[in-house]
């Protein structure tokens, strides 16, 4: 290939190039780290209401999806090829993804959002909960553990003692086991953490909680993807497994979930990337937690039946019951 | 057009990357080629390094110190599996799995946390004059090149040539009076220590460290070690040392063409496996002699 040939290519990538800003068309990227049902249900809330605010994917937006199939050696190329398509707005699923985010992506003009990193503050992100960066703002998608014990207290009345696993090596898992802790106690129920380095020790570590009267499930990956091995030894014991995620309730393995749904926390995001696509800067924009209207319980008669568990009558006229 | 677009950008972030995983490989290739003593430790120690210097850079240590005490904690895992294979005679994968998950723990002890940000502490690349991304590929590539040199030069002194004796045969180098239990210590606590080094850098680059980080660093490590020695054989102990850094640099820029390509990235793992594969056939296709250095298995 001869000089003036590779220049001519250029010439035309150039060109190819500002024909794509003539169209008007808004460029967003999605850097996530791995296909996981709960994430893409955050993607989906995060579409849906930015076509809410008239970006409509396929019309006047594109999307650039990128992840890194939980390889962490991944991440930065990854964020370097949806930086590459030249995006207004990123958004960054998980922390390690919005951290190496800060650090990989080399304009530092664009606008980022990031989506389930539960402690933005101390990861770096943000420089405090009232305000965002000048480049970085977002929502947590972290549960507010007081507020499901609350809901747990008055599904189970008689209740002292709830069991929780958590994966010692993940940040999200750690900031959630140290919060439940505190909510607990405030509410005095007695709380007893295993911990869960691989799913494939939920069976024999599951053999600790007999005794406690609910077992609480953490949305994280570990602990989720571990339930239906947790579920065959809670069942024995006859323990209902209340779950921060909504997915395994349909399945028949969890009793009741009380979470801020993921699609909820996309749509939170969704919001501020529409504002910031309209002009607002993210250092405008304080992070978010979900709030307590994006809470939704839903039990399952048919487990707590199983289980020999009455459920209060407080709970009669509840139109939370995915069996009726 | 889009293709060469988009790999253009990546190739410096490539560069850096494989430039840094370059060190797990160099890690990864001592005890595999020189000292015949297979071993797993590299994706802990490229952890430990990487969450013992956070705690340095927290605790208020220069950078240069902080990644110091990285790179001792990498020499003190990699001695742990000799020591461990020592006393109690276990196979040395078995003892290389043992500290690589012990070393979990002691990360999250280290650090306190799984996940430390370092973005508001100095680091190693303020010290360079501008700190943009080709200067950090420069830096990095000087640090591979020192480290290449240091080690041709170790491995042709006295230790460093009783060292290589122990690859051709433990119990021939005993019967030369080499004390193989010492050559093994110090061999894994070096080449763990250049693993430690490489998760220092890695933890400063990326401005954090996570106890996740060295997850699929192994695999990383041995597919560059084995395409490097079918770039440039392993037949001089420069090529045997530069083989691991090359075949990081050439394995990290395979992924950058394959994520260019466009492909799904649930795909990626088997286009990059794949562009490995083809790399092996086309080479091995040039190479007159059968079972040349491609062909050598781990």
């Amino acid at each position: 290939m001869n000089m003036n040939r590779i220049k001519a290519l250029f010439a035309v990538s150039l060109f190819s190039f500002s024909v794509n800003a003539l169209a008007q068309e808004t460029v967003i990227g999605i850097a996530n780290i791995g296909p996981h049902p709960a994430l893409e249900q955050g993607i989906n809330g995060f579409k849906k209401e930015l076509a809410a605010q008239g970006y409509v994917e396929g019309e006047n937006t594109k999307y650039i999806y990128g992840d890194a199939s939980f390889t962490p050696s991944m991440i930065p190329q990854m964020l370097s090829t949806i930086e590459a398509a030249k995006p207004a707005l990123i958004l960054t699923i998980t922390t390690p993804v919005s951290q190496a985010a800060l650090s990989s992506v080399k304009n530092k003009e664009l606008p980022m959002v990031f989506l389930y990193a539960s402690q933005p503050v101390e990861a770096g992100l943000v420089p405090s909960w009232r305000h965002g960066s000048a480049q970085f703002t977002g929502v947590t998608g972290a549960n507010d553990s007081e507020v499901t014990l609350t809901f747990a207290k008055k599904l189970f009345p008689d209740a002292k003692k709830f069991g929780v696993m958590y994966a010692p090596g993940e940040t999200n898992d750690i900031v959630a086991i140290r919060e439940m802790e505190v909510a607990a106690k405030k509410l005095g129920l007695e709380m007893m953490k295993v911990g869960l380095d691989s799913p494939s020790e939920a069976n024999q570590r599951a053999q600790m909680l007999s005794g406690v009267d609910f077992f609480y499930a953490l949305a994280s990956n570990n602990i989720q993807s571990a339930i239906p091995a947790i579920a065959s030894v809670t069942d024995r014991y006859k323990i209902p497994i209340l779950s921060e995620e909504t997915e395994l309730i349909r399945k028949g393995m969890v009793a009741v979930s009380y979470a801020a749904s993921y699609g909820i926390s996309g749509e939170h995001a969704g919001t501020m990337a529409a504002q910031i696509l309209k002009g607002k800067k993210p250092s405008e924009l304080a992070p978010m937690k979900p709030s307590l209207d994006d809470y939704a319980p839903l039990i399952s008669r048919k487990r707590f039946a199983e289980l020999g568990i009455a459920i209060p009558d407080s709970f009669r006229d509840c139109a939370c019951f995915i069996d009726d | 057009m889009d293709f060469l677009d988009t790999f253009l950008n990546l190739v410096p972030m490539g560069f850096t990357q494989g430039l840094i995983f370059a060190m797990v490989a160099l890690a990864v290739m001592i005890p595999f080629r020189i000292l015949n003593f297979p071993d797993m430790t590299s994706e802990g120690t490229l952890a430990f390094g990487g969450c013992v210097t956070a705690k340095g850079l927290i605790l208020g240590l220069e950078p240069t110190l902080a990644l110091a005490c990285g790179v001792a904690a990498g020499f003190l895992g990699g001695m742990l599996t000799a020591f461990i294979h020592e006393k109690i005679k276990l196979n040395s994968l078995l003892c290389g799995i043992l500290v690589l998950s012990m070393l979990y723990s002691i990360d999250i002890r280290v650090m306190g946390q799984p996940n430390t940000a370092l973005f508001a502490y100095p680091n190693l690349f303020n010290y360079l004059p501008n700190d943009t991304l080709v200067n950090r590929i420069l830096l990095l590539a000087s640090v591979n090149i020192i480290l290449i040199g240091i080690l041709v030069w170790f491995l042709s002194t006295q230790h460093g040539m009783a060292m290589r004796a122990l690859g051709s045969s433990h119990a021939m180098a005993r019967a030369q009076g080499i004390s193989v239990k010492t050559y093994v210590l110090v061999g894994l606590g070096l080449a763990n220590c250049i693993a430690g080094l490489g998760g220092g850098l890695l933890a400063q680059n990326q401005g954090f460290a996570d106890v996740n980080m060295g997850f699929g660093a192994l695999v990383n490590g041995l597919a560059s070690l084995l395409l490097g020695e079918a770039l440039i054989g392993n037949r001089t102990i420069l090529r045997q040392v530069a083989a691991p850094a090359l075949g990081s640099i050439v394995y990290f820029q395979l992924i950058s063409i394959a994520l260019a390509w466009g492909f799904q990235p649930s795909d990626l793992k088997m286009v990059t496996a794949l562009f490995v594969i083809a790399t092996f056939v086309v080479l091995a296709s040039r190479k007159s002699k059968p079972g040349a250095a491609a062909a050598r298995a781990v």
